[in-house]
């Protein structure tokens, strides 16, 4: 195995790791889960997936987030990993009352896809603050005769 | 005061004067009513004059410039009272808090229980600036609305807090309206607490500038994100029933 071979072999079980304690989490914490995460400086952002006949229609809200630019959208396997900067940091203390000297300016946000997609295919766009992801489905659609 | 319903108490630490106009600002879709009822409070400098409890609602107490303060609470001034509710309300909770909110305002002899919410639109997005429409419980709720030129609603089904709150009010003819912008569900929506109090302005009788709350948007929006999460699998349980975009039966 090549050193190369064994850094992606190795970085993919990172990330499957990562993807299992994030939903151990889930279903540990589910609603009580912090909005944060402090190893990594960032806030979780609401998200909402919606499924329609032919996409996965993902909207995220990004308050703070300006441009297109400083968003970024990736695809792992079958997850979605949205990233992105605020214009401005937001010190946690005025939004928790504890955490004093944590400020944040990130967003992260890893969304679980169902299987039946293509991420291939996703296309992105950025309004009034909310990013919409479009993931066009796996669809095999064929006309069956009425007789 | 105290009013009890099921677990539900409503406590007067100040006694509330009798007549007043109740607003219930209780987390829904967008949190367009709690938003709303938070933003009138600060605005008219209310006065914190009791709250509501039960042994059910989630194991917290608020606090506010140091001091503690219960997560649901009333606010007084000049003739209206705002009910504001800082946590998501139970499923198993709704019907008790809608009762003794109404229970308590009878008791107050109430001039009018107006309850600003969301209805949530899928192409929210598209929309600069939110329509309102007012489900009028009574005629001189229908009444006021035309006189104000706020588009009634004629058709179509109420659902969730306002519903319980409305059929409350209606049962024991209780002047009512709930105030509906179009929002977003899972989002905080200050956009759309701004349209629902302007509307709310005219029949409170008081001019509410909306414009610091739309220029703080952004504030309020990553503010609300848990509130906004912890309400939202309450609100989706009772939307999953999608009245609100039923057509009722024709000839009932």
């Amino acid at each position: 195995m090549s050193e190369d071979e064994f850094s992606r072999m190795f970085e993919r079980i990172r990330r499957e790791i990562d993807r299992t304690f994030r939903e151990l989490e889930e279903i540990i914490w589910g609603e009580e889960r912090p909005m944060f995460d402090l190893t990594r400086r960032c806030l979780e952002p609401l998200a909402h997936v919606r499924e329609e006949e032919d996409k996965v229609i993902v909207t995220v809200d990004l308050p703070y987030v300006k441009r297109k630019e400083d968003i970024s959208v990736n695809v792992s396997g079958n997850s979605l990993i949205i990233e992105a900067k605020m214009k401005r940091k937001v010190q946690y203390s005025t939004l928790a009352g504890v955490y004093r000297d944590v400020s944040f300016d990130t967003y992260r946000k890893v969304i679980r896809l169902p299987e039946n997609v293509e991420p291939s295919g996703a296309v992105a766009k950025f309004r009034k603050g909310i990013l919409e992801v479009i993931v066009p489905k796996k669809v095999r659609k064929f006309r069956v005769k009425v007789e | 005061m105290i009013e009890k319903v099921g677990s539900f108490s409503i406590v007067e630490v100040k006694e509330v004067k009798r007549r007043p106009i109740v607003i219930c600002g209780v987390p829904d879709a967008g949190l367009v009513g709690a938003i709303a009822a938070s933003y009138l409070i600060k605005k008219l400098e209310m006065e914190e004059v009791g709250y509501l409890d039960s042994d059910e609602l989630p194991p917290v107490l608020v606090f506010h410039k140091g001091k503690p303060a219960m997560p649901i609470r009333l606010y007084e001034k000049n003739g209206v009272v705002v009910i504001i509710s800082e946590v998501a309300i139970p499923l198993s909770l709704m019907l008790d808090l809608a009762k003794v909110i109404v229970s308590w305002a009878v008791k107050k002899e109430v001039q009018r229980i107006i309850v600003p919410g969301g209805v949530p639109v899928p192409n929210r997005i598209e929309i600069e600036k939110p329509a309102v429409v007012g489900a009028a419980v009574l005629d001189e709720d229908r009444e006021l609305l035309s006189k104000l030129g706020i588009e009634a609603l004629k058709e179509g089904f109420l659902s969730r807090i306002h519903a319980l709150i409305a059929k409350e009010c209606f049962k024991r003819k209780v002047p009512c309206i709930a105030l509906l912008a179009q929002s977003y569900l899972e989002y905080p929506d200050p956009g759309a607490a701004a349209a629902v109090l302007e509307k709310l302005g005219g029949i409170i009788g008081v001019d509410i500038d909306v414009k610091p709350l739309l220029e703080e948007e952004e504030e309020v929006r990553l503010k609300l994100r848990e509130l906004m999460r912890k309400a939202l699998p309450t609100i989706v349980r009772q939307s999953r029933k999608g009245y609100e975009y039923t057509t009722p039966l024709m000839y009932a």
